[in-house]
């Protein structure tokens, strides 16, 4: 099965996949480079019918890992205060919840927080911690993701 | 002065450094940070220096090599080569060798710049600073000066009254309380007077304890409180007039975290009362306090926020200088040996220049920590899955 074929049998995102960053939203796109994407979803719009409350992910992104393919989960959120960290934590929490019920939970997944605005935290920061813990990268402003992931 | 340029001198390839009110320092070991730091005493105070040596009859009979070597310390000479060496000040070329050959004038000016050298801790034997004689020739000048300043400053201003912490006209009294908890916990530090000699103690009631058994950060900071009460002279003094400068070597050295504050906050009080202030250091929390600092400063934050972040207690007299200090520069300087000194005063961990990102490399290992946790974690998950 492929990336593709895994997100259109996801429930919600069947119609969402793009080729390459197609599907990030164009000023997203500017904060986020990445190595041979092989495709894109935008999992907050196309589940938002479905989750209406739900503290959705933003992005999907599929990278050609060797013979893998590797799925880098992607939010652009604001990272200037405690209050942020918190509604981060809650989307991660949903993220985690709702792809274990989706073909997408065999993929290696890497979590990433792009800042929208300036980032206010540096990696110190005691806060992130726990969030580091739960595997998501602490927030940058700009991502790229190399070839060999990050 | 404002700029200090200094070219192809022992690890220092190109180091333009541009001072702001607190300019900060880092690198690893042997990069050339001190070198640079003792030049910055060097080309302001040569006369000064010189007159020293002088008065204590060391002799370097005109000979620049034997200068450096008395100056730097021994073997440190090589560092200078009169061929290819270059220091610009305020982009003028410094001419070593003639001033150094110049003779001394009557009435020499006081020195402007105090440097607070790292071997501090070396200064004081048994609990006392050792006079300026007392050490090798080899031994670097700005260890014996820092010594006998101390050692002067003991048997002068501060010898009427053996009390030395808490002393009710030296800091303020809010800084006192920071460092009763931080350093002193509740020991004083005193002068012992035992036959003809004197010495320092920490004392409790009726516990004493000799400078042998103080705790390490314990030694390291009682010879950074003397340079402190010299630069703080008193309440009726806001600061020593000719000096303009202060040059603090690593004021982290074994201290814990909230020490480090106090320190900090001790630097904050100096650049308050008019010296420049000029430091280098291997600790995040320094560049912590400076990030923190910048980011409020372009936040319109007032000096209230700064002293939270160093958990000052806020009494009118402290927030005066938190709300001073937030108008100051600050600039910050990555040194790595045989390379071009980089600026990475922005501090901006989103920085394309990687070396400010990292906070010239402080936090690399912060950031490499962050990134294996978080990719084993999202990796264990998957296996779990």
């Amino acid at each position: 099965m492929s990336l593709r074929q895994d997100v259109e049998q996801t429930k919600g995102l069947e119609s969402c996949y793009q080729p390459g960053l197609k599907a990030l939203k164009q000023r997203d796109r500017k904060q986020i480079q990445i190595e041979h994407p092989v495709g894109s979803a935008d999992v907050d719009t196309a589940l938002r019918s479905n989750y209406p409350n739900a503290a959705r992910w933003d992005y999907l992104i599929g990278q050609r890992s060797g013979a893998a393919t590797r799925v880098h989960w992607v939010e652009v959120h604001p990272a200037n205060g405690d209050h942020t960290i918190g509604e981060v934590a809650q989307k991660l929490q949903w993220l985690k919840t709702w792809l274990s019920g989706t073909p997408l939970r065999s993929y290696a997944s890497r979590y990433y927080w792009v800042a929208s605005g300036k980032c206010s935290f540096n990696g110190r920061y005691p806060k992130l911690r726990s969030l580091i813990q739960q595997g998501l990268q602490p927030p940058v402003r700009h991502l790229t993701i190399p070839a060999k992931g990050r | 002065m404002n700029t200090l340029t200094i070219r192809k001198l022992g690890p220092i390839s190109d180091a333009a450094v541009r001072f702001g009110d607190l300019t900060v320092l880092v690198g690893p070991q042997a990069s050339g940070k001190s070198i640079f730091l003792q030049w910055l005493k060097l080309v302001q105070d040569i006369e000064p220096i010189k007159k020293q040596l002088a008065d204590y009859g060391t002799d370097w009979e005109r000979d620049p090599s034997a200068f450096l070597s008395t100056y730097f310390g021994e073997g440190m000479e090589g560092t200078w080569s009169e061929r290819s060496s270059q220091v610009l000040v305020d982009d003028k070329e410094f001419d070593l060798k003639p001033r150094l050959l110049r003779r001394r004038r009557k009435g020499t000016r006081a020195e402007r710049v105090f440097l607070v050298p790292a071997q501090r801790v070396l200064t004081l034997r048994d609990g006392w600073p050792r006079p300026f004689g007392d050490y090798r020739s080899g031994d670097p000048y700005v260890v014996r000066a820092y010594s006998e300043k101390m050692r002067n400053l003991m048997e002068t201003e501060l010898s009427r009254n053996p009390a030395l912490f808490p002393r009710a006209n030296r800091l303020k009294v809010e800084y006192r309380e920071m460092l009763n908890d931080s350093l002193f916990s509740g020991f004083e530090l005193n002068v012992q007077r035992v036959n003809a000699q004197k010495r320092l103690i920490l004392q409790e009631g009726k516990k004493r304890l000799p400078y042998m058994v103080w705790s390490a950060g314990q030694r390291e900071f009682v010879p950074l409180l003397l340079g402190l009460y010299w630069l703080i002279p008193g309440a009726a003094v806001s600061k020593r007039e000719d000096l303009q400068w202060v040059v603090l070597e690593e004021l982290e050295m074994g201290l814990h975290p909230r020490a480090i504050s106090t320190m900090l906050m001790l630097v904050l009080e100096l650049l308050h009362r008019g010296y420049r202030v000029c430091l280098s250091s291997h600790s995040p929390q320094v560049l912590e306090m400076i990030w923190a600092w910048q980011n409020l400063k372009q936040n319109g934050a007032d000096g209230g926020a700064l002293g939270k972040v160093l958990g000052a207690k806020l009494t009118p007299s402290v927030r005066k200088v938190f709300d001073d200090v937030m108008q100051k520069e600050i600039r910050a300087y990555f040194f790595e040996r045989d390379k071009r000194v980089t600026e990475i005063s922005g501090l901006n961990p989103d920085a394309k220049n990687d070396l400010e990102a990292s906070w010239g490399e402080l936090l690399s290992f912060t950031d490499r920590a962050n990134r294996a946790v978080a990719e084993s974690a999202s990796e264990h998950e998957a296996e779990v899955a």
